[in-house]
């Protein structure tokens, strides 16, 4: 299940791609970072939707020249604890001017959703076996912040 | 009636958990606006629904525990333990008067001041943790970020708009610390927690230099006003001075350069080993150069279009901390001095509980909250509610509270002195020790804390009790003396002139001791003298350590620390291990 | 590190305990898995093996959102009861911190409310 920052949830269409071994190329699928710095060109000419996922140790540098050709980056959570991904999706967004989807996947929480949307995350990828509702709850949760960000509408944040 | 039922009665009328916040007089600090009021609000609520998820199975501890942590709830050794947020060490009487009620309503009768400047109460059920919370939001209070991986409470200097020997008032600037940090979506899962201290005196009272990012504001060559950057500083396993990264940071671009030193902390922070995850390790592993590098290149990048607080914006905070309207008048000096001569306690108070007010005919009080005997930094609900009687009558309604552990009254005309020392007498609070050897910090230790190894608290009572003669305390100066009960050091021991540590040496409690740290300007850290000692043995140590002190200081001018730094540990080995 | 553990014998039998999860109070699980707030009522085990079992008798209601935080500890069995073994758990099974070392009898007036019984009638 997908959430957006709007507090929505739709069906999840794509695949996250782990283990790249004897993998065949689809839309769908949601490729390994060092996969993708690998065969770039090749996945470029195959795919009409090109969609990587990093981890939160990765370089996010290294990928700023690519980013034209990516349609969505997915950050990833291998604990939450880890807040790596705040900050890589605030670099994408704000730094790099990246324009595609940023997903954050893996195992964030609840209670990450809004700090997530607010660091220019735009889905989410609710784990298995989480309860929707309290995901749908909390990505709204706050409605007034001390800081600006482009994801504050004025009216909300401080200042 | 006794003065203490009376005090409670008084303090009852006033304060009722039930009306709105009332700040008393006009009290120069920052006031919620209706803003302020519905974030905490709306904080509240989510905090009640994790606590509901977790008691629901929805949330496991795992999870729960840093959500729980962020607002400033801990798991103890018998009970859970809320750690209120004091923002830079400000409280008005009417905010005392609160915790007091707090202390009754929820605890057992007490609170401890920490060496965060805050408070925390060693015993609230879970299930009331969100009803605390909004009484404590009624006076404009809370507990965000007091604890967690996350940028907590800012502190400064505790004489800060007071203090003569103050460059300018630094308050306005935690404040907007406070308000940048405050749930900041990008570093609420930093790999460790995060401190920033700020400090604007000539005198550092808030050990800035051992911060995670300490601000220094100077004037520069010009005369113009700005912020001089260390970071890297920290205590715990790994005690290290913050290094300089800026000579000179404009203040309008001050937040713009946090965010790039929260930022490139939060993505070089080691995050596979907790014990190095601290800011001041990453500093030390990149190297300063090359970590003030990449901050620079950062804040270059987001200076002219990230986020600096707009100069509108920051009037408006600045006007809160204005300076209260001070009597001018001709205090009776005749009179002072010959309180005086009359009392020994109260020139020992005068001399050693008071500092130089900016305001002529005013002086800032300390209260010291190491009474004899005492639990360093814990008060009592009856005495939290005098001392917010005091500060009405005497202080302009303001106290502070300091990072040794102590409560201070800013505002207090010279006239008032006597008078108010002789009511801090009746409720204990009188020790005129401030800055003495018996001004122990003293973390809670193993008495209440899951993590410790040794307890501090009755080895602070015990050197307290032994060192009872104001004479000989006043003669031995300016010594300070921390006990931590772990290396998580929370009481400072690294850097106080005499460190204690508490050990587990095959399951006994043993104390290191540790000589020579400084947390002042003359910032050091300390070195461990030998050996360490049993609880019965950890007293005589001390006397004998002071006692190597007064015989070989030069005069009585020679400071314990001055002489640890001319006459090295040799003399304290030789003393104390009986070896040449 | 687990598995270590699990090799090396135990030195002293042991019991169980954890903190309540709504008001944080110590507690000792019994044999027939219920908790107590008296360590003289704990279940005590001998070996690994009964140690384990009395963990997972723990976990149970651990799952329950009853308890939080089991572990187990080491114990010396006076008159048949568990009583515990070093400062950290003597002054977890008392309830209250010791504060007041012997030979130091003047405390503040305040403190004397703080005995041993209403510290354990804690209100919820
Ligand atoms: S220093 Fe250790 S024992 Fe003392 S409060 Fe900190 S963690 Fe607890």
């Amino acid at each position: 299940m997908l959430l957006n920052k709007q507090g929505e949830t739709a069906e999840n269409e794509n695949i996250i791609i782990r283990d790249v071994e004897g993998l065949t190329l689809h839309d769908d699928q949601i490729l390994p970072y060092a996969y993708w710095l690998a065969q770039k060109a090749e996945i470029k000419q195959k795919l009409n939707r090109v969609a990587i996922w990093l981890d939160s140790h990765d370089d996010i540098e290294a990928l700023s020249d690519d980013l034209s050709s990516i349609d969505l980056i997915a950050l990833n959570f291998p604990k939450f604890g880890d807040g790596r991904a705040f900050t890589m999706a605030h670099l994408l967004q704000d730094k790099f001017n990246y324009k595609g989807e940023i997903r954050a996947i893996g195992h964030p929480i609840a209670d990450q959703a809004q700090f997530l949307f607010r660091c220019g995350v735009d889905s989410i990828d609710i784990p298995d076996a989480q309860d929707p509702t309290i995901w749908v709850k909390e990505a709204t949760r706050m409605s007034r912040f001390y800081q600006r960000s482009a994801e504050n509408i004025a009216a909300n944040s401080k200042y | 009636m006794s003065l203490q039922q009376s005090i409670q009665q008084a303090a009852q009328k006033e304060y009722s958990p039930t009306a709105p916040a009332i700040a008393p007089k006009n009290v120069q600090m920052y006031k919620y606006d209706q803003f302020d009021d519905e974030f905490i609000t709306q904080r509240i609520e989510q905090l009640r629904s994790q606590i509901n998820r977790r008691l629901a199975g929805e949330l496991s501890e795992d999870e729960f525990k840093p959500l729980r942590l962020q607002n400033g709830v801990y798991l103890q050794l018998h009970a859970y333990m809320l750690r209120l947020a004091i923002p830079y060490g400000q409280l008005n009487s009417t905010q005392m008067r609160a915790l007091a009620y707090i202390a009754r309503k929820y605890d057992k009768g007490f609170g401890h001041f920490t060496t965060r400047q805050n408070i925390q109460y060693n015993w609230p059920a879970l299930s009331d943790i969100p009803e605390i919370l909004e009484d404590l939001q009624k006076v404009e209070m809370h507990a965000i970020q007091t604890s967690g991986n996350c940028i907590r409470n800012t502190t400064s200097d505790p004489f800060a708009g007071a203090a003569a020997d103050e460059l300018t008032d630094p308050r306005p600037w935690c404040e907007i610390i406070r308000q940048w940090s405050t749930l900041h979506p990008e570093f609420a899962f930093l790999p460790r927690k995060f401190k920033i201290a700020v400090n604007a005196a000539e005198q550092d009272r808030a050990a800035i230099l051992y911060h995670d990012v300490a601000l220094q504001i100077i004037e520069n060559d010009q005369g113009e006003m700005g912020f001089k950057v260390y970071v890297g500083g920290g205590q715990g396993r790994t005690p290290v001075i913050a290094k300089l990264v800026r000579e000179f940071l404009e203040p309008q671009y001050l937040l713009s350069y946090l965010d790039a030193i929260l930022r490139t902390y939060n993505m070089l922070g080691r995050r596979d080993n907790l014990y190095k995850a601290r800011i001041k390790i990453t500093v030390n592993e990149t190297g300063v150069e090359e970590f003030s590098r990449l901050v620079e290149l950062e804040w270059n990048r987001i200076k002219d279009t990230g986020f600096n607080l707009p100069e509108e914006q920051k009037q408006t905070i600045f006007k809160h901390f204005e300076l209260p309207e001070f009597e001018t008048y001709q205090y009776d000096a005749a009179k002072f001095e010959s309180k005086k001569t009359e009392n020994n306690g109260f020139d020992y108070f005068v001399k050693n509980n008071t500092f130089a007010h900016k305001q002529d005919g005013y002086t800032i009080v300390s209260i010291s909250l190491k009474p004899h005997g005492g639990i360093p930094g814990d008060i009592s609900a009856d005495q939290m509610d005098l001392v917010a009687q005091l500060a009405d009558d005497y202080s302009l309604s303001e106290i502070r509270a300091t990072h040794r552990q102590n409560l201070v009254l800013p505002h207090v005309k010279l006239d008032d002195l006597f008078i108010l020392w002789q009511k801090l007498t009746k409720v204990n609070l009188a020790a005129g020790n401030i800055g003495l050897l018996t001004d122990i910090i003293a973390c809670p230790g193993l008495d209440y804390c899951a993590l410790a190894n040794a307890r501090s608290i009755p080895i602070a009572q015990m050197i307290a009790e032994h060192f009872d003669d104001m004479k000989k305390l006043n003669d031995l100066g300016d010594i300070t003396l921390n006990i931590s009960g772990c290396i998580n050091a929370c009481a400072h021991h690294h850097v106080a002139n005499i460190g204690i540590l508490g050990v587990d040496k095959k399951g006994e409690e043993s104390y290191q001791v540790t000589l020579g740290g400084s947390s002042r300007s003359d910032a050091d850290i300390g070195k461990i003298v030998g050996p360490g000692f049993s609880g019965d043995e950890i007293v005589g140590a001390i006397e004998t350590i002071t006692n190597v002190y007064l015989a070989g200081r030069t005069n009585s001018d020679e400071t314990f620390l001055e002489y640890y730094r001319r006459a090295g540990q040799n003399p304290f080995k030789e003393a104390l291990y009986n070896v040449a | 590190m687990a598995l270590a553990k699990q090799i090396k014998p135990l030195k002293n039998p042991v019991s169980v305990t954890a903190n309540l999860l709504l008001k944080g109070s110590t507690v000792y699980l019994k044999a027939d898995g219920t908790w107590s707030d008296d360590i003289a009522n704990s279940a005590i085990a001998h070996g690994r093996e009964q140690e384990t079992a009395l963990l997972a008798l723990a976990n149970i209601t651990e799952k329950t959102q009853y308890v939080v935080g089991a572990y187990s500890f080491d114990v010396k069995i006076i008159d048949g009861k568990a009583t515990p073994l070093g400062m950290r758990e003597i002054i977890r099974a008392k309830g209250i911190p010791t504060i007041t070392p012997d030979g130091l009898t003047s405390k503040p007036e305040w403190q004397n409310q703080f005995t041993k019984s209403n510290a354990s009638s804690q209100k919820i």
